[in-house]
């Protein structure tokens, strides 16, 4: 480039911001109006730092529709994924110490690394399936994304199973010896957790492919739905004790057989004749 | 002196919920003062559950649950709203709503607050009671039901408080049928802080159970529900 060039088309520049300059007046500035109220997270890519990673899980919940959106026009998708992980993994943790304590220290370590693993395998042994019948049937879903939707539902489990912790934390230090009502409970608030994360993905799917799922869709999404309990459930017996009998000494991995179906068909059996004293 | 002024400001506080809610709400809604309102509303419920967790202590005749009480009561109820205090938070906001923590903190107090003042009310009545030598059992059933009664009242305010101040624009003046359309127009969020109240009161009463005795009088019965199911078989005389 010549330099007679090289100072012309910095002219031109020079011109051009001179020109945008000129043609944005300062605008009026605006009556101060009642401040409206604050939202904790406005958007959560303006959001820096470390903490980041934890405003994750409530902006996904407060401002479900822009996080929808985001995932449907692949908005950052990779920094997205890597704080739900962190953070589901965080949450799940935290709630496994809670599940553990009742029996030792080391079972409460023991569960911490247990259940972000019963979920965080579970996802990975369904995703495929849902990815690939999705595609199947015209989904326009890129695996990413997949990825992302069923991500968020984990995170908004690990999320509301972490607020029932105080509650399942109470219930231990006044009832601690009820082994069985311990466990029901759990399972019920796991339960209840993983319902609303799933009924999140559900709304996810519809929003990010922009229309109302067809017959079809749907009913590979109600299928898939299944499996996905079936295959967490079977997890869930395959790595227990989560909460460990308390007569018992810990044991990383316990292999007596049965099926999660009946231990809680036995469970609940126990605690209608503890409550009609019939039996 | 910085105290008195707190809480002299604490029963104006009162005033203004109980006459003028709304505007109460509103103020809530967009978080005017809100330490200060914490700090006022907790004050109240020292003073109210105070008072009433001693008189209640004196159901025994004996001066020390009647101590205990004064710190115990205003403990149980402080308690069991932080426990449930989280499932509120997140059940509320995953079904979109617009409150956040310190407003959620501060309505959660504002029924508290309610309630123990209505419990400061009843509290010559038990006084009477037990001045007029009632026996044990019928002034622990008496202050059970006054206190449910307080409770069922303060909370109340809990679910109007929290549908009025998620509303962006509330009306000013609220009548029963407009507090009715917005208890329909929460729908699901309704429904949440229902069963919400229903898993608080359940919470109540299993801590109120393991932070036993309130009224130093003995009573049978495994949990809550079955000691006073006990009391009032023995109040019609069956045990």
């Amino acid at each position: 480039m010549t330099k007679e060039t090289e100072s012309e088309s910095l002219l031109a520049d020079m011109t051009m911001i001179e020109a945008t300059i000129v043609e944005t007046p300062t605008p009026p500035r605006p009556v101060v109006a009642p401040t409206p109220p604050v939202e904790i997270v406005p958007t959560w890519l303006e959001l820096r730092g470390f903490w980041r990673i934890f405003t994750m899980s409530e902006w996904i919940m407060r401002d479900r529709l822009s996080f929808f959106e985001e995932v449907r026009t692949h908005r950052d998708l990779g920094a997205k994924l890597r704080s739900m992980i962190l953070s589901s993994l965080c949450y799940l943790a935290l709630f496994g110490v809670v599940l553990g304590m009742s029996h030792s220290w080391m079972q409460a370590l023991m569960s911490a690394v247990k259940l972000p693993m019963l979920f965080l395998v579970t996802l990975l042994i369904c995703l495929p399936t849902l990815y690939f019948f999705n595609l199947l049937y015209g989904s326009q879903l890129t695996f990413q994304q997949t990825t992302t939707l069923m991500m968020a539902a984990v995170t908004i489990t690990g999320a509301l199973s972490l607020a029932f912790a105080s509650i399942s934390l109470f219930f231990w230090l006044t009832i601690g010896e009820q082994y069985t009502i311990l466990i029901l409970l759990n399972v019920i608030i796991l339960g209840i957790s993983s319902w609303w994360g799933l009924s999140f993905l559900r709304q996810g799917m519809r929003h990010v492919q922009r229309q109302a799922l067809d017959v079809r869709q749907w009913r590979i999404l109600t299928t898939w739905l299944v499996i996905y309990a079936f295959v967490g459930t079977q997890m869930a017996w395959a790595l227990r004790p989560f909460f460990g009998v308390p007569s018992e000494p810990f044991v990383v991995l316990r292999s007596d057989g049965g099926t999660f179906i009946g231990s809680m068909l036995t469970a609940l059996s126990w605690l209608l004749q503890k409550l009609f004293g019939y039996g | 002196m910085s105290v008195l002024k707190h809480v002299l400001s604490a029963s104006g506080i009162v005033e203004r919920i109980l006459r003028a809610r709304t505007a109460y709400f509103a103020e809530i809604g967009q978080n005017l003062d809100l330490p200060d309102k914490i700090l006022h509303l907790l004050i109240l419920i020292a003073l109210g559950f105070g008072v009433f967790g001693g008189v209640a202590g004196l159901s025994g005749r004996t001066l020390g649950p009647s101590l205990l009480g004064i710190v115990k009561l205003p403990a149980l109820f402080l308690i069991s709203g932080l426990i449930c205090l989280p499932t509120l938070y997140y059940f509320s906001v995953l079904f979109g709503s617009r409150l956040h923590f310190l407003q959620m903190i501060t309505l959660i107090l504002t029924s508290q607050a309610v309630t123990a003042v209505l419990a400061l009310g009843v509290t010559p009545i038990s006084l009477l009671f037990l001045l007029s030598g009632t026996d044990a059992n019928f002034l622990v059933l008496l202050n059970i039901s006054a206190l449910g009664l307080c409770a069922t009242l303060g909370l109340i305010f809990l679910v109007q408080g929290a549908l009025y101040a998620n509303e962006s624009k509330p009306p000013e003046r609220m009548t029963f049928g407009g507090w009715f359309n917005l208890f329909v127009r929460g729908g699901i969020r309704t429904l949440v802080l229902l069963s919400w109240l229903l898993l608080y009161g359940l919470i109540g009463a299993q801590l109120s159970y393991a932070m036993r005795p309130f009224f130093g009088v003995p009573l049978e019965g495994s949990d809550f529900f079955s000691s006073v199911g006990s009391a009032v078989l023995r109040l019609f005389g069956a045990r």
